[in-house]
C-alpha cells in the first residue's frame, strides 16, 4: 500500500511561528540524556515525526538535519531500480507545489546557509547548516518538501545525467570506489547491501519521473522521518517552530516493506583482481562486522583500534613502519544497521604484493585470537577510542550526524552516549572472542594491480560504488 | 540576519587570548569546555615556499623527520607514547607554513606537550631515519596519484606557477628528495622552528594561563632565532592565452579539469570584494553561476567551482570541474565562456547583495567548530591579515559595495590568460579536443607518473 500525499504544509514560506501550536501538534518528550556539558532530548509528534535536539549556546550556527528511514536497502535490484534512493535525494532540491525550481537552495544560501544531503544503505539524510535565527524558515521549507514535492520530467532527466557523472567520478575512475563496490557485491548473496548505494549505471539511466514519484509517495512522510538539530538553538523555541511547521501534517499509514534477512557475510572466501593504474597493488580485505547497535560493536571497534587504530597499532606498524611494505593501512567498519563489513585497506609500495600484506593481516588477527592482549595495549586502544568519540562531536554538524545515525540504526540516540562506557568495559577475553568469531573465518579480498603485474586470481571484473553518496560538493 | 540576531551573534563570540608565547613566539588560545579535547597547532612561518631551488619538499621532509625521533625517543617510542595518550600528531605543510597539528584529551595535555616540545626543540634528525622518511614520503606521493583530483592539483600548481616558490607540491618531488642531505635537512628545520618564527595555538578544554605554563615547561630551551620578517614573494609570470596541459592517465572515463591564474595576496585591500565576486561565480553554493549553468541547467558535470587561495603571496584563483569524456569539450567551452563573460560584465548590484549575504552568513558555518576558528586565526596571521580579521570578516563582507566588487573583478580576473590542466586518457581526449578545433600545438601531453 502506498502512502497518500497530504495537503500543503502550513507556513511553507517559513515565517516564525506566531502562535502556540494546536494540542494535536504538541510533541511528547520521550528521552533526555546528558553528554558532558551538553544535553540531548527526543520528542515525538502525533503524526509520528520524531525530533532530537542538542542545544549549544557556544555554537555559531545550526545543523538542521532530516533523516528518512529509507536507503538503498529499500530498492528492488531485480526490478532494475538500484540507485533510486540516491537519485531521488537529488530531486528533493527541485520544486514543490508552492515553491518554484531552485527556491530551496536560493532561500538557504541567501541567509548564508548551505544545503547538502547523503544517502546510505539504511537512510537518506538532508543537512542544512544555517546561521542562528534561521531555524523557523528552514523548518517551514523542510516540512514543505517532505510532502509537497512536484517533480518535473526535465529535472529528472537532468539529475540522471548528474548522477551518472557522479558515478563516473566516484566509482569508475576511482580505485577505492571500484574496490569497495566489488567487496560488497561478492560478499553478500541476498542482503540489499550487495548493490551500491549510488546504483548500477544501467539502473541510474533507467530512472523515470514515474518511478521517482512513486518512491516519494511511499517513503517521504512525517512518520518515516527524524529531525535532528544541533547548535545554537533554544529548546522551547525550536519545539514551537517544529510544531508550527510539521504539526499539521497528517499521520500516514506505513507502507509494507520487504524485510531483509541479516546476513553474516561473506559466508565463504571470495576474491577478485582488477587491473588499474596504481603504483603497486592496492588491497582491501573485507570481514563480517556487527551492525551499529549490536552488543559486539564496541568490542569490535576496539579490535580495529588494536589492529589499525594508530601508528603503533599492530598491522599498521608492521606493514608501514617496520617492513615498509605499504604507504598506508587503515580499517573501516561500516556504520550499518544490519551486519555489514569491516574493510582493511592497504596501499602496497612498489616491489611488494597484496599477498604479502594479506599474510601479515591474517597472522596478526590469528595472534589476537590466540594470545591474551596485554593490559597496557588494551588501555591504549580504549583511550584512542575515547578521543575519537569526542572528536566526532566537536561540531554541530558532527553531533547531528552521530545522533541521526544512532537513531536510525538503534532507534535511540542514548546508545551513542553509552558507547563510551561500553569501550571501557571491553576485556581481553572480549577481544579474543571478536577476533575468533568475526575475523578468523571467510574473507572478501579485492586487489587492484598495476598493468603488467601477474594476476593474483579472480576475474578482471569492472564494478563500482561509494558507501555514502553525498549529493553536493 | 536581523540586527538583533547580529547583536546576539556578536555577544556570543568566543573570547580569544593572544599573547607572547615561548621564546618570542605568538600564542593564540580559544577556550571552549563543551568537549574534553584540546586542539593544538605549532605553526612555523614560511612553508614549502622556502624550499631552496632543486630542494622541493625540504620543509615537509624536515618536519616529518623531526616527528620520527626526538628527546631520546625513537619513532616507534613516540608513536607508542602518543597512542597511549589517545593523541594524534600530524605534519601539515602548505606554501606559507609548516605545522605540527594534534588533538588530545584535556587530561593528557601536559604529557602531549612534553612530546611535542621534544620534537620541536630536541629533534634527532638522524641520517638513518632520514632514509626511511624519504622512502615513506616517496611512497605517499606515488599513492596520491591514485586520486585524480589530487593528481590534477599537483600538475596544475606547477603549470600555473612555473618556477615560482608556490610552483611545487609541498611534499616535493622524488628527484629533489633523493638529493637532500641530513645536514641541510637539520639546518632547515632549525631555521624554521625558532621562537620568533612560531605560532603556538590551542582551542578547546584549556585555559590560557595553564597552557602558557605548560608551553613554558615543554618548550624550555627553544631558541628565539632572528627577528626577521619573511621575505616578499615575487609575482608569478602569468600564462599567455589558453594552453592545455593534458596529464595522460590510462582508462579514464571522465576528465578532471583545473583552470586559473595567480590572484592577489591575502593582504590586498581587494581581498573581501574579490571573495564575494568569486563566490557568486563559482563558490561552494548551488546558486553560483558555474553550478547553475554547468550542473543544474545542463547536467554536464556533478560539480563546478572556482575560488581564491588566501596566501601571503599571490594565491591562485582556480576553477575545478569534472565531466565524462564525451561532455568534456562542451563543459570546457562553457566554463571558459562563462569566465570571460564574468570578467567582461562583472556583477549586477542585486547579485552582489545576494552573495554578500551568502558569504557573510556561511562564514558562521565554516568557523562553527573551535578548531576551525583556530585554523582560521592561524591562517590569517600567516597571511599577514589583521588580528581581528576572523572576528570581523562577516562585517567586512557586509560593508562591501557593488563598485568595489566590480573593481576587484576588473583588476584581478584574467580570463584570457589561463593555465589549464586536465587529467584524462590522452589518446581519447586529444582527439576530442582537436576535433573541437583546439590546435594540436596548444596541448602539452605529460605522463601522470611524471615528477
Amino acid at each position: 500500500m502506498k502512502g497518500s500525499k497530504s495537503g500543503a504544509a502550513p507556513n511553507a514560506a517559513g515565517s516564525p511561528a506566531a502562535s502556540s501550536p494546536s494540542p494535536l501538534a504538541r510533541p511528547q518528550e520521550v528521552a533526555r540524556a546528558p553528554l558532558g556539558t551538553l544535553t540531548a532530548s527526543k520528542w515525538r509528534f502525533d503524526n509520528g515525526l520524531v525530533a532530537v535536539l542538542m542545544p549549544d549556546a557556544t555554537a555559531t550556527s545550526i545543523a538542521y538535519t532530516t533523516w528518512f528511514r529509507v536507503g538503498s536497502r529499500d530498492e528492488d535490484e531485480a526490478a532494475g531500480q538500484t540507485g533510486l534512493a540516491h537519485l531521488f535525494e537529488h530531486l528533493m532540491f527541485t520544486q514543490t507545489r508552492g515553491q518554484p525550481a531552485g527556491a530551496f537552495d536560493r532561500a538557504i544560501e541567501a541567509v548564508g546557509g548551505n544545503a547538502n544531503a547523503m544517502t546510505y544503505y539504511d537512510f537518506t539524510a538532508y543537512i542544512d547548516n544555517v546561521p542562528p535565527g534561521e531555524l523557523a524558515r528552514v523548518a517551514g521549507m523542510e516540512a514543505d518538501r517532505m510532502v509537497n514535492l512536484a517533480l518535473d520530467k526535465r529535472q529528472v532527466d537532468n539529475e540522471r545525467d548528474v548522477v551518472a557523472e557522479e558515478r563516473l567520478g566516484s566509482v569508475e575512475d576511482s580505485v577505492d570506489g571500484t574496490l569497495d563496490e566489488l567487496m560488497y557485491k561478492q560478499s553478500f548473496r541476498t542482503h540489499p547491501y550487495r548493490w551500491p548505494v549510488i546504483g548500477w549505471m544501467k539502473d541510474i539511466k533507467a530512472v523515470t519521473e514515474a518511478k521517482a514519484t512513486a518512491f516519494y509517495r511511499r517513503f517521504y512522510n512525517p512518520a518515516n522521518a527524524i529531525v535532528v538539530i544541533a547548535g545554537r538553538i533554544d529548546e522551547a523555541a525550536t519545539l514551537e517552530a517544529l510544531a508550527h511547521a510539521y504539526g499539521g501534517l497528517p499521520m500516514m499509514a506505513e507502507s509494507p516493506r520487504a524485510v531483509a534477512q541479516p546476513e553474516h557475510a561473506p559466508a565463504e572466501d571470495v576474491r577478485a583482481t582488477l587491473v588499474r593504474p596504481v603504483p603497486a597493488d592496492r588491497l582491501v580485505v573485507g570481514y563480517p562486522a556487527p551492525g551499529l547497535a549490536d552488543a559486539d560493536r564496541a568490542a569490535y571497534e576496539l579490535v580495529n583500534e588494536l589492529l589499525l587504530g594508530g601508528p603503533s597499532s599492530r598491522i599498521y606498524r608492521k606493514l608501514v613502519v617496520e617492513r615498509e611494505l605499504a604507504s598506508s593501512a587503515r580499517g573501516d567498519i561500516a556504520p550499518t544497521r544490519d551486519p555489514g563489513l569491516y574493510g582493511i585497506w592497504v596501499q602496497l609500495t612498489k616491489g611488494h604484493t597484496a599477498a604479502e600484506a594479506e599474510a601479515i593481516i591474517v597472522d596478526e588477527i590469528a595472534s589476537l585470537a590466540r594470545t591474551p592482549i596485554p593490559a597496557a595495549e588494551l588501555d591504549k586502544a580504549k583511550v584512542r577510542l575515547e578521543t575519537e568519540f569526542w572528536r566526532e562531536l566537536t561540531s554541530s554538524h558532527g553531533r547531528a550526524e552521530m545522533l541521526g545515525q544512532f537513531e536510525i540504526a538503534c532507534g535511540d540516540f542514548r546508545q551513542m552516549f553509552a558507547r563510551g562506557g561500553e569501550y571501557a568495559r571491553v576485556s581481553a577475553a572480549d577481544v579474543r572472542a571478536i577476533a575468533t568469531r568475526y575475523l578468523s573465518g571467510p574473507r572478501s579480498v579485492v586487489v587492484a594491480t598495476p598493468p603488467g603485474a601477474p594476476p593474483a586470481g579472480g576475474g578482471g571484473q569492472r564494478p563500482a560504488k561509494a558507501p555514502v553518496s553525498k549529493n553536493r560538493s | 540576519m536581523t540586527p538583533s540576531a547580529r547583536a546576539a551573534e556578536a555577544a556570543s563570540r568566543p573570547s580569544v587570548v593572544r599573547q607572547a608565547g615561548p621564546a618570542g613566539s605568538l600564542m593564540i588560545v580559544e577556550t571552549n569546555h563543551a568537549i574534553p579535547l584540546v586542539y593544538v597547532v605549532v605553526a612555523a612561518r614560511g612553508g614549502s615556499s622556502t624550499d631552496p631551488h632543486h630542494r622541493d619538499g625540504l620543509t615537509n621532509l624536515a618536519a616529518e623527520l623531526a616527528r620520527r625521533g626526538a628527546g631520546g625517543r625513537t619513532r616507534a617510542q613516540i608513536d607508542e607514547a602518543l597512542d597511549a595518550l589517545g593523541a594524534t600528531l600530524d605534519v601539515e605543510t602548505d606554501p606559507d607554513s609548516v605545522r605540527f597539528v594534534g588533538q588530545v584529551l584535556a587530561r593528557n595535555l601536559d604529557r602531549f606537550l612534553a612530546i611535542l616540545g621534544d620534537i620541536v626543540v630536541r629533534p634527532q634528525l638522524g641520517a638513518a631515519e632520514l632514509e626511511r622518511t624519504r622512502r615513506e614520503i616517496e611512497a605517499q606521493i606515488d599513492e596520491s596519484r591514485n586520486d585524480d583530483q589530487t593528481l590534477c592539483t599537483r600538475f596544475f600548481t606547477k603549470n600555473l606557477y612555473g618556477d615560482h616558490p608556490y610552483g611545487h607540491a609541498p611534499d616535493g618531488s622524488r628527484a629533489d628528495l633523493e638529493n637532500m642531505t641530513a645536514d641541510e635537512v637539520a639546518a632547515h628545520f632549525r631555521r624554521q622552528f625558532a621562537g620568533r618564527n612560531l605560532i603556538f595555538a590551542a582551542s578547546g578544554d584549556v585555559e590560557p594561563a595553564a597552557l602558557a605554563a605548560e608551553l613554558g615547561r615543554a618548550f624550555a630551551g627553544l631558541r628565539e632565532g632572528p627577528a626577521e620578517k619573511q621575505p616578499a614573494l615575487r609575482v608569478p609570470v602569468p600564462a599567455t592565452g589558453w594552453r592545455i596541459q593534458l596529464v595522460d592517465k590510462p582508462d579514464r572515463q571522465q576528465a578532471q579539469i583545473m583552470f586559473g591564474h595567480a590572484g592577489p595576496p591575502a593582504s590586498d585591500p581587494d581581498l573581501v570584494p574579490l571573495e564575494v565576486a568569486l563566490a557568486a561565480f563559482g563558490g561552494h553554493g548551488m546558486t553560483s553561476t558555474l553550478m547553475d549553468e554547468v550542473r543544474t541547467k545542463r547536467g554536464l558535470a556533478y560539480g563546478a567551482y572556482l575560488s581564491l587561495s588566501e596566501r601571503r603571496g599571490a594565491g591562485a584563483i582556480s576553477g575545478w570541474v569534472f565531466s565524462g569524456n564525451e561532455k568534456v569539450v562542451a563543459t570546457l567551452k562553457l566554463v571558459l565562456k562563462l569566465y570571460l563573460s564574468f570578467m567582461e560584465k562583472g556583477l549586477d548590484p542585486a547579485r552582489v547583495e545576494t552573495f554578500k549575504a551568502f558569504v557573510a552568513g556561511s562564514y558562521a558555518s565554516e568557523i562553527d567548530v573551535p578548531e576551525h576558528r583556530l585554523d582560521a586565526r592561524v591562517g590569517a596571521e600567516l597571511a599577514g591579515l589583521p588580528p581581528d580579521f576572523v572576528d570581523t570578516y562577516a562585517d567586512r563582507v557586509r560593508a562591501v559595495t557593488p563598485a568595489e566588487v566590480n573593481a576587484a573583478i576588473a583588476k584581478h580576473v584574467h580570463a584570457r590568460d589561463l593555465a589549464i590542466t586536465m587529467v584524462a586518457t590522452a589518446s581519447v581526449m586529444k582527439k576530442l579536443l582537436v576535433q573541437a578545433k583546439i590546435k594540436d600545438t596548444a596541448i602539452d601531453v605529460v605522463g601522470f607518473e611524471q615528477d
